[in-house]
């Protein structure tokens, strides 16, 4: 969720105190810099004389014969081996949550954090199961704890799965077992957003969506920043997705797209 | 940054040399005070990278990078002393609890106090990355560069980081608020 009050307070708590350097720490550099000497720039000249003809010649023929033996050494190898793509930096699925008779979302023993890739890769939650296709250049943090279903995470909580892209845009996806509605299980989310954070209870756009071709709704509010979010119930979890662009303070259509994206590339487990 | 400054120090220059300390010791001692939150520690700090950067100048190939290569030399110069000195200063403050008027003093008091402890108990290497981002400014990019590390290592560091301090904020929060309702 956003947060104007976490950044205002963590800017204020940095930026306390003063940076003038006492003199007496300038004075005494000053004064060790007239005892040091410095290094001396050892890099070595293009070229200590003028090569000979035959230095040339004999140059030539290295150059080759160490080509030759690179070329041997790679056609000798097993085929296949270090021929082809590169092993993808994308996540090793997670195991599924073991069915049974009530809905969990049990955790799965892999919690890595997913670097991004030149490649749009696909992220795997280990705690809540759900899969999402990333854009390049995006990386996912799973959430350490699971969410308790009451509380409105902000971005950044341990019990959140976020995936932040290069360019500063912030998503974070959390989910619970509910027997609610769909309906209530979002105004009940709103409600706790209010209570927690500068949000209306009331989304400025509300509209039916898809998730996963699951019937979902798609909200937007301000809550000092624009604030993008989506639910969806399935299987009795229900699932809350979020999106923020700080330090943006106005709607931007540009983030609503994005939020769209990413909520195309979601498979519930 | 003076180009000729950098320059004329790099080529042995004492006066050049004391000139650009003037000029970069505020931001590198901020640098050095907000990672290792402890003024009297990043002094010491501060004289050892400056010390470095004199007898290293002659190495910097592109003088245009000079303020870049000397973030990075403070940073490493935190690296090496914090384990070494280990005189934390101890925060000791006195908190307003008779005064039921001073909600948001008491709330900037117990915020700070908590941000400090979680950033305190952060590895280096997320507070320096903290730092350079909120700090100093540097996009996400050009931390890495700064200090030679991939864009992806230089996220990580810089989400849990948030995310520690976040932990503490919201635990802040929730004592203000019981503090609150204990006075309502």
């Amino acid at each position: 969720m956003s947060d104007r009050t976490f950044d205002h307070a963590v800017r204020e708590w940095l930026e306390a105190g003063s940076d003038g350097t006492p003199p007496a720490a300038i004075d005494a550099v000053l004064l060790a810099v007239k005892t040091t000497p410095q290094e001396r720039d050892l890099r070595i000249p293009r070229r200590f004389s003028p090569m000979t003809t035959s230095m040339r010649l004999a140059a030539g023929i290295a150059i080759v014969a160490i080509a030759g033996v690179a070329l041997l050494s790679l056609t000798n190898k097993t085929p296949g081996a270090g021929i082809g793509p590169s092993p993808s930096a994308q996540p090793t699925p997670t195991a599924a949550a073991t069915p049974s008779a009530a809905p969990s979302l049990a955790p799965s023993p892999t919690t890595t954090t997913v670097q991004p890739t030149a490649a749009p890769s696909v992220f795997t939650s280990p705690l809540y199961h759900y899969t999402i296709n990333l854009p390049a250049g995006w990386t996912a943090y799973p959430a350490l704890a699971p969410w308790d279903g009451k509380s409105s995470p902000a971005n950044f909580s341990s019990d959140v799965d976020q995936v932040n892209s290069s360019t500063g845009t912030q998503a974070w996806v959390m989910a619970t077992p509910t027997t609610k509605t769909l309906a209530k299980f979002l105004a009940d989310q709103n409600a706790a957003a209010a209570l927690e954070h500068p949000c209306p209870v009331t989304p400025e756009i509300d509209e039916a969506i898809t998730i996963d071709g699951k019937p979902g709704r798609l909200n937007v509010k301000h809550c000092g920043i624009l604030v993008v979010n989506a639910g969806v119930i399935d299987k009795g979890i229900g699932y809350l997705f979020y999106l923020q662009h700080p330090p943006e303070d106005t709607s931007n259509p540009e983030d609503i797209g994005m939020f769209r994206t990413l909520l195309a590339g979601v498979k519930l487990p | 940054m003076d180009r000729d400054l950098v320059e004329r120090a790099r080529s042995g220059d004492q006066q050049a040399f004391a000139d650009l300390v003037h000029q970069v010791s505020d931001s590198l001692f901020g640098i050095a005070r907000r990672i290792l939150r402890d003024p009297g520690l990043a002094e010491d700090v501060l004289q050892n990278a400056l010390v470095t950067i004199w007898r290293k100048l002659p190495h910097l190939r592109d003088v245009d990078r000079f303020e870049a290569w000397a973030f990075r030399i403070v940073v490493h110069a935190c690296y090496a002393d914090a384990p070494r000195n280990r005189r934390w200063a101890a925060v000791v403050r006195v908190l307003p609890f008779d005064r039921a008027d001073a909600s948001d003093d008491y709330r900037t008091i117990v915020d700070r106090d908590e941000l400090e402890q979680a950033f305190r108990a952060l590895p280096l290497d997320q507070r320096a990355v903290f730092v350079l981002h909120h700090h100093v400014g540097l996009p996400l990019v050009a931390v890495a560069e700064t200090l030679g590390i991939p864009d992806g290592t230089a996220r990580s560091r810089l989400h849990y980081a948030t995310r520690a301090l976040r932990a503490a904020f919201e635990a802040a929060d929730k004592q203000a608020r019981v503090r609150e309702e204990r006075l309502a």
